[in-house]
């Protein structure tokens, strides 16, 4: 667009805009409200709806000023007796099909058509009004059509067509009513339908809107980006996904970064809130979010964000954080880029906490693990290993100017069962250290897990791969509720584990000093108190018993936090912490991860620790702004294009191991994608943040 | 090629028009008229046995299409004799009594083709080549219709030039607006771009008009000369026929007409051996009111959905993807090949038309501009009881028996209120009642809307709305006020001349038919029906 500008006159008003730009564009621009339905300013003009029409001294009749370039010297008026005449007339003639109730419909006072109606307060209509009659389109995925409300304006057609270079949806006719829809009704993933939204985003009546139950009583960006803002750090999905569709997988790396600094972990072990979310998943399934994610970062060889990482000037201050998990790790990357100095005290002989003592090898590489905690170290983080913190008060006198604590939760729970006390009851987080740490363990031939989640899942699949002959598992959530992620329940029965749900334990059979079994009863319903403490209804009669010589509890952990700390604790002994500005009870001693939220995952440890890392830069006389800009952000391309198939494209397969194979050993479960299939999977993104950029109408009211 | 080497070329493969003893058969007809191959293979059939030297050629329709086939009989010498609606069983006849015998007497007989009283009410310019020569030789079209000398004269001039000569002859566009070409083919000229486009608009949107198919079936080189004439004047490569997709055998005539203009270097590189460089493409329109809007042309090669658009500039200035296009009206083309080949002299003052309704002929026929409209009623058309006429296609305005003196002509058209558009002349006699006209003829144009601008969409309903409540007897005085009103705004608001024209019918016929009105509405009864 050139930099010239005309100047015309406008109701009386000089009004100066850029060369090129529409009559109503410079009204509009200069705050000046002309009337309008069909114009939205990212799509081309069409004069269809004859609402923004001008009288221009010099020429005859009323022009739509929205196919009216601007000229220098032109005199444009926008109000008078014909010109209303005209536009009630254009009004009442779009409102005569559509449903007169604006009440009962969605789009209420969100309705560009409602605000049209009380700006020319346009109550009663003396041209015939009807009802259309024409059926709802509830068929599709994500969207719903209701014809009855179209205005026929025609956005969603330009929309699709200009603005993304899709163009599935066109004029049609059903009987002699006027509507937009796809060629011969065909459904719109069949008609190549990219479900970007960007129909439904400038639809300006109730016609094209999102599935209710998909936006309903959320924010609109976490309805509309719902894989972006379920993930508790907020990573930017559709962005790094672009990156990876484009080739370019330093810049993906790094997006995710900026969120997050554990990009290739996370690739492994995170349980992908995104993807239960992920909105191709209501076209066919999910995009791989996390398999991307892995992808890219393995193949980040550019190193792209290191240098764009902040690095402020030191700040003299020392901050001491007890734990290396990922929550501690994450907190003692923040600060040191805030520019404090951070020492990072580990009690076990090893960083990385849960990462590396509980996460098994199979589904965790080490070297993966270690790298990424290399990176954080070579920033000038001091991470001391072998290091048992006792207080926190002699951290502060020692010169530490605040301490984070981010011990986790590593006393694993056991309940108080008969039979619990045998030697052969396992700890499941103990008995993981061990294994994970290389220690000979030995358990026996018949193993029973009792608890159903990821950690449960964690321990009876070491145990097939310590040698056990029978594995099972048994937990009191039902199949469906059971917390341990899909993907572990899957593998883990593939390698043999048989998985009882729904079943509450009772006891613990001995004989002569050992475990033969394990009582159950069965469990009819299930749910938790305010306290998380379960409240269990079983089945009449149903009690019996399962085999096992081993039996490892996995139900639960609890922070393990030295009585001389001196932080107040709630319910499992979770360490609180002041809701604004999270500090714990103790001046200057902050918390994170899963010794304040209790045990969750790897990634919410992280959002976590982003947070206390935050205030605590706060607290230390920072701006506690840690947010970093690893890479450069470039606009997204509103242009899609149209791909054949692009509905039908199925998610990638998970390429595992054969369980056979992988039972032998502590090897690495999951394949690698390559890079077709890298970008393959990549394209099926719906790039649902592209709907967001589009411009939002100014309503009548905001002029 | 050359011209002069196209002409040698053609002169050798029709030999048979120079010769001295041999006489030419040419059988008029439709490209699907029913008799016509068994016409031809009879004539073939008696000529071998008659042992008589004679050519037996299918030539294109006359427009006259009751009286077809029309069989031309020329022996060397002679002016061609016509007659009409001759069956496979009278070729016979026709042989041994005419080219053997001599005797002109036959029933069937039209006389000479000077002589014809039809054909000589008409002044055929662009229609001038239809039934005259076979459309699917191109070496007939060249030498018996002054073929592509139009082409080599315009050739030999400036660019510029070749818009003067059209502007001394005052051209109007014949594709319903009456548009001055020259002017039009100067601001194409005018408009610097890498690439310019020409549009041939051959379709016959009008369901009733048959000019496009009448011109392509019988006649292609005349549009098509014309065409790149227009090219060579505003400087386009690439050309474009748009034309109904029904039109089967008109399309393969075009096809073939194309074929056999490149074998002859006419398209191509080096068109007649000048740096001009041409081609042609057909692209099939399904035909519609709407899809034969220019913008809607442009949509359709575009590969769009068929729909008007609202064009703030002309398609002159920025028509086909945004490039300079030419959109010319396929009789339009085939005044300019005419123009070029006959020298400026020959003035074409004169429009296509085909008559519909209740008429005993509906023939498609060119008169002179001035023909009035009782006179191509009663003169060819052969009507009778004439309630009202309604001219220019289903959104022209109706005249009334007084009125019909009207001349047909683009400024009276104007000035009355009315349109030229695809020159359609539809009679309806006195058993017709003035509300159900209107009914008809908006039910029609309702589901031609395309729907995309609010008053012709919804302007054309609320009307269809009303008029059927008024036929029906449930009308009221408010609802021709309403009407009227909805004309209104149709009339300024519309992207396109099919809103701008829809509500035509709708208010002439209130003016004129005002009593059919109040019947309805006063009465509750049809004023028609007992």
């Amino acid at each position: 667009m050139s930099e010239e500008t005309v100047k015309l006159n406008i109701d009386g008003r000089d009004v100066e805009t850029q060369k090129g730009k529409s009559v109503l564009n410079a009204a509009l621009d200069a705050g000046i409200y002309v009337p309008h339905l069909c114009h939205h300013p990212d799509l081309p003009p069409i004069g269809a709806c004859r609402l923004c029409i001008v009288e221009i001294e010099g020429t005859e009749g009323l022009v739509p000023s929205c196919v009216t370039t601007a000229a220098d010297g032109m005199l444009v008026r926008t109000k008078s007796e014909e010109i209303d005449r005209m536009r009630r007339l254009a009004l009442e003639l779009t409102l005569a099909g559509h449903p007169a109730d604006c009440g009962s419909c969605d789009k209420y006072l969100n309705c560009e058509l409602q605000s049209l109606k009380q700006y020319f307060s346009c109550e009663d209509l003396h041209v015939r009004d009807r009802s259309k009659l024409l059926p709802i389109n509830n068929s599709n995925p994500l969207f719903v059509h209701d014809p009855n409300k179209c205005v026929v304006c025609g956005r969603c057609v330009r929309a699709c067509y200009d603005l993304r270079g899709v163009g599935v949806l066109f004029y049609t006719k059903k009987g002699r009513e006027t509507l937009t829809g796809t060629t011969a009704d065909l459904p719109l993933g069949d008609a190549g339908c990219r479900f970007c939204g960007a129909c439904a985003e400038v639809c300006p009546t109730g016609a094209i809107q999102d599935k209710e139950e998909l936006v309903k009583d959320k924010k609109r960006r976490h309805a509309l980006i719902p894989c972006r803002y379920t993930c508790p750090a907020e990573i930017d999905v559709p962005q790094y996904i672009r990156h990876i569709r484009e080739g370019n997988y330093a810049a993906a790396a790094a997006v995710v970064r900026e969120k997050a600094p554990f990009p290739a972990v996370l690739g492994y072990v995170c349980d992908r809130p995104c993807e239960d979310v992920c909105r191709r998943g209501e076209v066919n399934e999910a995009v791989s979010i996390r398999e991307l994610k892995r992808f890219a970062a393995e193949h980040d060889e550019e190193r792209a964000w290191e240098d764009n990482s902040n690095k402020r000037e030191p700040t003299g201050k020392k901050v001491a954080i007890i734990g290396s998990g990922p929550s501690g790790l994450t907190v003692a990357y923040y600060l040191n880029n805030q520019g404090h100095a951070v020492t990072v005290l580990e009690a076990m002989p090893y960083a990385g906490g849960m990462m590396r003592g509980g996460i098994p090898e199979y589904r965790l590489p080490r070297d993966v693990l270690d790298n990424e905690i290399k990176d954080i170290a070579n920033r000038g983080v001091e991470i001391k290993t072998g290091v048992k913190t006792e207080s926190v008060d002699a951290l502060l006198e020692e010169g530490y100017d605040a301490v984070v604590v981010a011990v986790g939760t590593h006393c694993g729970q056991k309940l108080a069962i008969p039979g619990a006390d045998n030697p052969g009851v396992l700890i499941g987080v103990d008995f993981l250290k061990s294994v994970n740490s290389g220690n000979k363990v030995v358990i026996g031939d018949r193993v029973m897990v009792l608890g159903g989640g990821n950690v449960a899942f964690d321990c009876a699949r070491a145990a097939v791969r310590l040698g056990a002959k029978q594995v099972q598992l048994a937990c009191l959530e039902s199949r469906e509720t059971m917390p341990a992620t899909d993907d572990e329940i899957r593998q883990g029965e593939e390698e043999g584990i048989s998985v009882y749900p729904a079943r509450s334990f009772t006891r613990i059979i001995e004989e002569n000093g050992r475990i033969t079994g394990v009582e159950f009863v069965e469990v009819a319903s299930l749910s938790f108190d305010e306290d998380k403490n379960p409240c269990i209804e079983t089945v009449e009669n149903s009690a019996h018993v399962l085999e096992a010589d081993t039996v490892i509890f996995a139900i639960g952990q609890r922070p393990e936090i030295p009585p001389d700390f001196g932080l107040d604790t709630g319910p499992g002994s979770l360490i609180e912490i002041d809701s604004f500005t999270l500090s714990t009870s103790k001046d200057g001693v902050f918390a994170a991860g899963d010794a304040v939220i209790g045990t969750s995952s790897v990634i919410k440890a992280i959002a976590s620790g982003r947070k206390a890392a935050a205030a605590a830069d706060r607290y230390l006389g920072g701006s506690g702004i840690i947010d970093e800009k690893l890479v450069a952000v470039a606009e997204p391309e509103s242009c899609l294009g149209l791909e054949e198939g692009f509905a039908s494209l199925a998610r990638c397969q998970e390429s595992c191991v054969s369980p056979e194979e992988r039972v032998k050993n502590f090897g690495k479960v999951v394949r690698d994608m390559d890079e077709k299939t890298a970008e393959g999977e990549s394209k099926r993104c719906l790039q649902c943040d592209l709907r967001l950029k589009i411009t939002s109408v100014k309503f009548w009211g905001n002029y | 090629m050359n011209f002069e080497q196209i002409r040698d070329e053609a002169e050798l493969a029709c030999d048979y028009l120079k010769d001295d003893d041999g006489a030419i058969v040419r059988i008029g007809a439709s490209a699907d008229h029913p008799a016509l191959a068994d016409v031809i293979n009879r004539f073939q059939q008696d000529i071998d046995k008659a042992g008589v030297k004679a050519k037996v050629i299918a030539a294109g329709s006359y427009g006259l299409y009751d009286l077809e086939p029309i069989v031309s009989i020329e022996k060397p010498g002679m002016p061609a004799v016509l007659c009409h609606n001759v069956t496979p069983e009278a070729t016979g006849g026709l042989v041994n009594g005419y080219l053997v015998g001599g005797s002109e007497e036959s029933e069937l007989a039209l006389g000479n083709v000077d002589d014809v009283p039809v054909l000589k009410l008409q002044n055929r310019t662009a229609l001038r080549n239809c039934g005259y020569l076979d459309p699917e030789n191109i070496n007939e079209y060249i030498l018996r219709g002054n073929g592509y000398s139009g082409l080599a004269r315009a050739l030999a001039m400036e660019s510029g030039e070749v818009i003067g000569e059209l502007e001394r002859v005052g051209l109007r566009g014949r594709g319903g607006a009456g548009y001055p070409v020259a002017k039009k083919w100067q601001i194409c000229r005018d408009t610097k771009a890498d690439e310019k486009y020409i549009i041939c608009n051959a379709v016959d949107a009008d369901p009733e008009a048959r000019t496009a198919r009448l011109l392509i079936e019988g006649d292609p080189h005349s549009v098509l000369e014309g065409m790149l004439i227009g090219a060579y004047a505003v400087g386009a490569g690439r050309g474009f026929v748009c034309i109904n997709s029904g039109y089967k055998a008109a399309i393969k005539r075009l096809e073939k007409a194309l074929e056999q203009m490149r074998d002859y270097g006419l398209l191509g590189d080096s068109v007649l051996d000048s740096p001009f460089t041409f081609d042609i493409e057909i692209k099939e329109i399904e035909p519609s009111l709407a899809a034969g809007e220019e913008t809607a042309l442009i949509r359709t090669i575009e590969g769009r959905q068929a729909i008007p658009y609202l064009r703030t500039v002309y398609p002159a200035v920025s028509g086909l993807v945004g490039k300079p296009t030419l959109i010319n009206n396929v009789e339009t083309l085939s005044h300019v090949s005419a123009i070029f080949q006959n020298g400026t002299d020959a003035v074409s003052n004169n429009k296509v038309i085909t008559l519909s309704g209740d008429v005993a002929h509906k023939y498609t026929v060119e008169v002179p501009f001035g023909t009035t409209l009782r006179s191509v009623m009663n003169d060819i058309g052969g009507a009778a009881d004439v309630k009202t006429v309604q001219f220019g296609g289903p959104t022209g305005c109706y005249f009334s028996v007084d009125s019909l003196d009207t001349p047909i002509d683009y400024d009276t058209m104007e000035k009355a209120g009315g349109i030229v558009g695809s020159g359609t002349v539809k009679v309806y006699d006195a058993s017709h009642c003035a509300v159900e006209m209107a009914k008809d003829v908006m039910t029609y144009l309702q589901a031609q809307s395309c729907g995309k601008c609010v008053f012709c969409r919804e302007g054309t309903y609320q009307m269809l709305d009303i008029l059927a409540d008024i036929s029906e007897g449930k009308g009221k005085p408010d609802d021709i006020d309403m009407l009227l009103e909805l004309a209104g705004g149709m009339k300024v608001g519309s992207i396109c001349g099919l809103g701008r024209t829809a509500s035509n019918p709708v208010v002439s016929s209130i003016e004129l038919f005002r009593g059919d009105y109040d019947a309805h509405v006063k009465e509750k009864k049809c004023p028609k029906k007992p």
